[in-house]
């Protein structure tokens, strides 16, 4: 079942769109589908007012598949909550893509904004773009973000990815910003590019930048070196201050 | 007729002890105040009456037309945006959450631009704080960190820190010991025993240097961090450690360095840390005189303290998301009720550009910048002068406002109840 949603419109005040998943469309025609509610500021609206939609087969969740097909730049929550099948963006996306998400996969053709992935427990989420802060992180006061499932961003990613991550996987194909894994406690976080002051407060997990620390933080022990896909990277552990035994890897760090 | 014990309703520090002198129904004399706060208090230049842009061009108007149109934009927005808080009473907060709640708004406040990475850090690890009469009394290790009290809250150290006398501290200044980081040299930094100038943007890493160093691990610790030698930071954990009652002060230098709120949550856990070795307590310099009390209404009404989004009935809370800068920064919001605040003086170009194409509603006593923008604006009395009410200072004490003479104008408070039963009204509920 392959359903498209063409936006009417360049939004400017954001829709909330939790209900953009498989598991909402699974079964439903043009008219069951048009019918299903979003919010557009403070108002309720139904999708067939903002978006065309057509439909073109029968299934269920897993044989479900969504294209948003142009700029989703203002569109929140898409894929928020999916367990099972596809959504594919052509376009940009707006914040908490993929939210909580336990199976299934989101392709966004373009950028997450921030929250892409935010306390994800399974599935994956492609993106071929850059991502903002907080991928794959948790919202605030969550213990943890990221717990299983893969994240993958082609391009670089902002400040805080994989914030209290517990679990899974990011690879960041680009560089990322500020304090990558922050407090995270599991899971892994692979960077092909740069990083800046990675795994404060680092529990537990494995961090791999295969680019360079720009800057280190100042506590962490160098425990030499370990091969790692045919690189000979530097191994530290930390974060110490806080009595951490995540495993940093990094390629090159910075001298002051 | 001399009032004594009156508070200044100017920044944080919520002074109580200001004796002023009335005739006439007129302030003529102020005293015990610092400068900043008896220039506030003697009075600026007013908004005579409401007004209403016409034509590009402000005229003068009824109260009763200001609060219909004013009503009439909310009601008729997706996007409304109510922010601004800083100087009025929490009565008055009160009522704009109810009226955020109504509209379906989104209610902010100063906070937003200023300690809300504090607001964020304390709900990530806590705060071991203390009221400023406890650090009065014992505090004998006082540290200023990214906060240039003396000009931003100018009586702060006479009435509460370094030149305090209190019941443990009888020695004032000569028993204290007064230490400031920052990135220059400010007038605090130049009263204080000891400056340390960081790198800009250096706090996180020489905040987890000196957390490092208090968990025993100086040998890891490199010989130098954000521009600090590593002997310096260890004769500074030292201090810390042997302290009696030390209290570690943070203002805009910490909480707007990159890294916002994750700087003010590593100085929180070293303070929590440091409570293993001897008395410490950790205060946020709040800016104006009732910032604190916004936050202390906001979390109990909608279980947040600012940037709470009501567009979906219930209340959505993620600074970054929700909170004014980045509404306005991207266009969001189609209405704004701007309330004892003055954002076109102090946001970022890019949303006072926005503020400008929107219909804007200005709530204040006195003209600025704002004002120019405004499409109604409705002229109110001066919180803590003409109008009692609740204030909290920046260590959370609840303090009473008081009323010093007869209103020429109404308050925020009644303003903000004929909005919200015009809105009504106009909802047909
Ligand atoms: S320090 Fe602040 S509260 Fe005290 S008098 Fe000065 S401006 Fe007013």
């Amino acid at each position: 079942m392959l359903v498209k949603l063409t936006p009417k419109k360049a939004f400017r005040i954001p829709v909330e769109a939790e209900n953009i998943k498989p598991d909402n469309f699974a079964g439903k025609g043009k008219s069951g589908i048009e019918s299903i509610t979003v919010c557009h500021g403070n108002k309720e609206v139904i999708l067939g007012s903002l978006f065309d939609v057509e439909v073109k087969g029968v299934g269920n969740e897993k044989e479900t598949k969504i294209l948003i097909d142009g700029d989703a730049s203002r569109i929140k929550r898409i894929g928020e909550r999916m367990t099972s099948g596809e959504i594919t963006i052509n376009g940009n996306v707006d914040m908490h893509c993929g939210a909580l998400m336990s199976g299934g996969k989101i392709i966004v053709n373009g950028d997450a904004d921030a929250w892409a992935g935010r306390e994800m427990r399974g599935g994956e989420i492609m993106v071929e773009g850059n991502a903002g802060h907080y991928l794959g992180a948790g919202y605030w006061g969550v213990e943890k973000g990221l717990r299983c499932g893969i994240i993958r961003v082609k391009g670089n990613a902002g400040d805080y990815v994989g914030e209290h991550m517990a679990g899974g996987e990011i690879v960041v194909q680009g560089s990322a910003g500020l304090l990558p894994g922050l407090n995270m406690s599991g899971g892994k976080i692979m960077i092909e590019g740069d990083a800046i002051l990675p795994c404060g407060e680092m529990k537990k997990g494995i961090m791999i930048i295969k680019g360079k620390i720009l800057e280190m933080l100042p506590s962490f022990r160098f425990d030499g070196t370990e091969v790692i896909d045919s690189i000979e990277l530097k191994k530290f552990t930390g974060d110490l201050a806080i009595g951490g035994s995540g495993t940093l890897y990094a390629n090159f760090v910075s001298e002051e | 007729m001399i009032i004594t014990d009156v508070l200044c309703p100017f920044c944080g520090d919520l002074c109580d002890d200001i004796i002023v002198e009335v005739e006439n129904n007129k302030i003529i004399e102020v005293k015990e105040a610092c400068e900043t706060g008896v220039s506030k208090m003697m009075g600026h230049e007013r908004i005579a009456a409401p007004m209403i842009r016409e034509n590009g061009k402000l005229r003068e108007t009824t109260y009763e037309e200001a609060i219909n149109k004013a009503a009439k934009i909310l009601v008729n927005s997706l996007r409304p945006l109510i922010y601004g808080w800083g100087s009025t009473t929490c009565e008055a907060d009160e009522k704009g959450i109810e009226l955020a709640e109504k509209l379906g708004a989104i209610i902010d406040n100063t906070t937003s631009v200023c300690h809300a990475p504090s607001v964020l850090a304390l709900q990530n690890v806590g705060l071991p704080s203390c009221t400023l009469g406890q650090i009065k009394n014992r505090a004998d290790l006082i540290i200023y960190w990214g906060s240039n009290q003396a000009e931003a809250h100018p009586r702060h150290m006479s009435k509460y820190t370094s030149f305090s006398k209190g019941l443990f501290t009888k020695e004032g200044r000569k028993g204290k010991h007064v230490l400031v980081f920052d990135v220059r040299k400010t007038t605090t930094a130049e009263v204080a025993d000891d400056f340390i100038q960081l790198d800009p943007g250096e706090d996180y890493r020489v905040l987890s240097a000196l957390r490092m160093i208090l968990a025993g691990g100086e040998d890891i610790v490199p010989s130098c961090v954000g521009g600090v030698p590593k002997e310096k930071l260890i004769e500074i954990v030292d201090r810390m450690k042997s302290s009696r009652f030390g209290v570690l002060f943070f203002g805009m230098g910490l909480t707007q360095s990159r890294g916002k709120p994750y700087n003010v949550a590593n100085a929180i856990s070293l303070v929590r840390e440091l409570n293993a070795h001897t008395k410490f307590a950790v205060i946020p310099m709040r800016g104006h005189f009732n910032v604190t009390g916004f936050n202390q209404v906001c979390a109990w009404a909608t279980g947040f303290a600012f940037a709470v989004d009501f567009a979906r009935g219930q209340p959505w809370y993620n600074p970054g998301e929700t909170s004014s800068v980045d509404v306005l920064n991207r266009g969001e919001c189609d209405s704004a009720l701007i309330i004892a605040s003055d954002p076109a003086a102090h946001f970022p170009r890019k949303c006072v550009e926005h503020l400008k194409k929107i219909p804007l509603i200005q709530i204040d006593p006195c003209p600025g910048p704002t004002t120019e923008l405004a499409d109604v604006v409705i002229p109110v009395a001066i919180t803590g002068i003409e109008v009692e009410g609740t204030a909290y200072r920046m260590d959370g004490v609840p303090l009473r406002l008081r009323k010093i003479i007869e209103p020429s104008h109404l308050s925020d408070e009644e303003i903000l109840s004929r909005i919200l039963d015009k809105v009504r009204e106009l909802r047909g509920d």
